[in-house]
């Protein structure tokens, strides 16, 4: 679970597409293809969830700063 | 002697050298003239003073004259004065006195024509380009999916506005940071470079150098060689977006990724999320699909394997086996049958053998021959029987007529001493005690006197 937290966007797509490349092959042995199937619709439908629930942060540093533009 | 005197006593017509250099400083000062010069030259010498006083000669063929520029109007400048640049300087001529030099003091100092600032971009990027500063291999790869990115820029420009707007259309789940910065003036060159040192310790995924469009002498800054520098030394990968699609600036060239405009460097940095959803969901078809296709390709390798009749009417598998034992259970039986039958047969023989054989009639017949003997002596044993009794009871009765208590009867007596019969005389002391038996009682005595008659 704390692996999962940890884990970013980069990382998850990452592996969803290790995941597809896997499947693709076809020496998988059937179980271990259901349970990469399994992980694989999991990983999409949390990056799905990621996507749709994100919200911009913006942070500005040296506001003080002049600008003449 | 006499020359002496004189000098002595024209004393006052000697002025002393800060005199002279006052009046001299006076004199140019006043000049109407001197006060606003315009001159071009070429610089050489120049020396940035720590305190921000640019110190410097300027020349041509012919002529040198020195010059400083102090730091209030310095600080003005939209350029950096370097060795060798022909320029052209607005200021007045006047006398340091310390030193009693002319010289020129510069209120501005700008290029010999845009040509000129040209001519300088062109041997700078001749330079980065001839260090392989340009080079594609020291182009750093950008992150697919950037977690944080830092936007150097003007946080109040419409640059930044738009950069905001596309992030947060494109890819809000990035988080932004603003870095504001000068990016126009005399002091942005510094800024710009402060602000990309201080947006290489953050952390962050990429760096967006961004400026909106303007002249060209606006986004000058971004063709300093200085600034392309710190572009070039960047750790983190350094995306430019400088001004509008036709204005390629110096820093253009060495950042890792060059864009046409902040808006493009903000849409190149990031994915667009609907693309990524798009991608994943015909990833879950991908391999949704791809599973069924397994599946069934699995099914159709089984389908034969199934129809195979052995698998449809098991009891094929077994038939033989079944008709075999059938077989091997009869033979057994057979076999057995006749195995047992054939002894019972001859076991039956043997016995009626044995029953002609049997003892039984001899035995039955010694039996009763044994049972009439019985008879016979019991017979015998009771005649022998009464024999004997009648013998008996007469010797009783002839017993009888023999008894001492028959002879007592008649008036006899024993004596007795210590339960022996006395016989003889002899056979008693005298005081010895003697006890006489008669029919009925006895007398005990003692003897008084013993009369042995031979």
């Amino acid at each position: 679970m704390n692996e999962q937290k940890t884990e970013t966007f980069e990382e998850k797509m990452n592996r969803l597409d290790e995941i597809v490349q896997a499947l693709e092959k076809d020496d998988v042995p059937l179980e271990k293809s259901l349970e990469l199937y399994k992980q694989g619709i999991e990983l999409s439908r949390e990056c799905e969830r990621i996507l749709k629930d994100a919200e911009l942060k913006v942070e500005t540093l040296n506001k003080d700063t002049d600008n003449e533009e | 002697m006499q020359k002496w005197t004189k000098n002595m006593m024209d004393n006052n017509k000697y002025l002393s050298v800060k005199a002279l250099t006052k009046y001299l400083k006076y004199k140019f000062d006043q000049d109407p003239y001197l006060r606003r010069v315009f001159v071009t030259g070429e610089l050489s010498n120049v020396k940035h003073h720590t305190n921000g006083h640019i110190y410097f000669a300027l020349k041509d063929g012919q002529s040198v004259i020195r010059g400083v520029m102090f730091r209030s109007s310095a600080g003005k400048l939209t350029y950096n004065p370097e060795e060798g640049q022909k320029v052209l300087i607005e200021g007045r001529i006047s006398i340091f006195e310390m030193n009693g030099q002319y010289q020129i003091y510069a209120e501005d100092i700008q290029m010999d024509g845009i040509g000129q600032l040209f001519e300088q971009l062109e041997k700078d990027k001749k330079a980065l380009a001839g260090k392989g500063y340009f080079d594609p291999r020291h182009k750093k790869a950008l992150p697919k999916y950037p977690e944080h990115i830092a936007i150097v820029s003007s946080a109040t420009s419409a640059a930044v506005k738009d950069m905001i707007t596309t992030f947060e259309r494109r890819y809000p789940l990035v988080r932004l940071t603003l870095l504001n910065t000068l990016v126009q003036g005399p002091e942005s060159r510094q800024d710009v470079i402060r602000k990309l040192r201080q947006a290489d310790t953050l952390g962050v995924d990429v760096i967006l150098l961004a400026r909106g469009g303007g002249s060209i002498e606006d986004l000058w800054t971004f063709n300093e060689k200085e600034v392309a520098l710190e572009v070039f030394g960047t750790r983190t990968p350094v995306v430019t977006g400088v001004g509008h699609e036709t204005d390629t600036t110096l820093v253009d060239h060495v950042s890792d990724l060059r864009a046409p405009t902040p808006t493009a460097a903000a849409e190149l940095t990031v994915p667009f999320h609907q693309d990524i959803a798009e991608r994943l969901k015909e990833t879950g078809l991908k391999i949704t699909r791809n599973r069924m296709q397994a599946i069934q390709s699995g099914k159709q390798a089984l389908l034969p394997l199934s129809g195979y009749y052995k698998f449809k009417t098991p009891a094929l598998l077994y038939d033989q086996q079944t008709e075999k034992l059938i077989v091997q259970k009869d033979k057994l039986s057979n076999s057995f049958n006749r195995q047992f039958t054939d002894h019972a047969h001859s076991l039956s023989r043997l016995k009626s053998t044995l029953t002609h054989l049997s003892p039984m009639p001899d035995i039955k017949r010694e039996r009763n021959r044994l049972a009439v003997m019985n008879e016979d002596l019991d017979d015998a044993v009771e005649a022998v029987n009464r024999d004997f009794r009648q013998k008996l009871l007469s010797r009783i009765d002839m017993l009888d007529s023999l008894s001492p208590s028959a002879v007592l009867k008649r008036g006899y007596s024993y004596t007795v001493k210590d339960g022996d019969v006395v016989k003889n005389a002899r056979d008693v002391e005298k005081n010895e005690v003697i006890t006489s038996h008669f029919l009925k009682g006895s007398i005990i005595s003692k003897v008084i006197e013993v009369k042995k008659d031979e």
